[in-house]
């Protein structure tokens, strides 16, 4: 996975050109890291256990908690995050997310990965349809580009501040 | 009528629960088949997503493969990776002597960890600006927007 700094100063400078009309800007950054979020908790168990040589968890359970980082189970995740708000704001709310989670996925496409991948098309296939590009542990130099990208965005801000509201 | 409104959202709430908690345990029931993907028979290539090599000589290598039983391709090629490094590759087989297509030898354990490091701030940053604008309400379990 592209890290979570990648994806969320992706998600701010799509941020920055989108009309804030159709768009929840904090749900809309929440959705860009929420697949993450999920996944992260998972990778860090199963790379303790081979690190420590303990287990914590069979392969059969992390197959299990990876599908929450596939596109159908995390459109069923923004459903019901979207009833976690109030009515007038939902279809905004699960708007914003879904957009989110999707800039997300479209990120994460870009790494390669012969058999199992993101189990993109689960539940109808197991298949891997998208081979990617690059290999995950080879993208640090996206990683620096975001950095800067995002100390010039907070010089940015600061310069910006006094002289106008906040833009988030 | 509010009472009714709110019906709905704990109905779309558990359906959404039960729908997740089906996709979970159907994927638990598919846990063996996605697990042996890597090992099934792919004709004339063999690829892996990351296989600890256990030992390399001129003209082979040897794996660790499916059930945890280690396996040796033979190669028409010195393996250009080293013993207890974690490698992607695509083999060629030609008539039980493999050549290496692609290979990508993985980072190290502890770069991994310092990559996971980078993530934290900006999680930081995300959870402040969204409690920025919504607050959760635990009588009534919903967020609602900061007036």
């Amino acid at each position: 996975m592209p890290d979570l700094l990648v994806h969320s100063v992706v998600g701010y400078l799509v941020l920055l050109r989108e009309r804030r009309k159709f768009l929840a800007p904090s749900i809309f950054l929440l959705g860009c890291i929420f697949p993450d979020l999920i996944r992260g908790p998972l990778l860090i168990g199963a790379n303790l256990q081979e690190s420590l040589n303990i287990r914590l968890m069979t392969p059969e359970d992390i197959v299990t908690f990876q599908i929450f980082h596939s596109p159908i189970p995390l459109l069923v995740q923004a459903w019901l995050f979207c009833f976690l708000f109030e009515r007038d704001i939902r279809f905004k709310v699960f708007f914003s997310f879904s957009l989110g989670v999707a800039l997300h996925l479209f990120l994460d496409a870009g790494q390669r990965a012969y058999h199992i991948s993101y189990l993109w098309m689960f539940p109808f296939s197991i298949e891997n349809p998208i081979p990617g590009i690059w290999w995950s542990d080879e993208s640090s130099w996206i990683t620096i580009i975001a950095g800067l990208t995002a100390a010039m965005l907070v010089y940015w801000k600061c310069l910006k501040t006094p002289k106008s509201a906040d833009p988030m | 009528m509010f009472a009714r409104l709110d019906k709905i959202r704990w109905l779309n709430i558990l359906l959404a629960g039960f729908t997740l908690a089906f996709l979970g345990y159907y994927a638990h029931q598919k846990a063996s088949e996605i697990l042996a993907l890597p090992y099934r028979n792919t004709d004339n290539y063999i690829a892996s997503d990351g296989s600890l090599i256990l030992q390399t000589s001129e003209a082979s290598f040897t794996v660790n493969w499916a059930q945890g039983v280690s396996r040796t391709f033979k190669t028409t090629h010195s393996p250009p990776f080293k013993e207890g490094d974690t490698v992607s590759f695509k083999l060629w087989n030609q008539g039980g002597v493999f050549v290496i297509q692609e290979y990508h030898v993985w980072e190290k354990r502890s770069h991994w960890y310092a990559r996971l490091m980078i993530s934290v701030p900006p999680v930081v940053f995300v959870l402040i600006i969204f409690l920025r604008d919504f607050k959760f309400s635990w009588r009534r379990l919903i967020f609602f927007r900061e007036s």
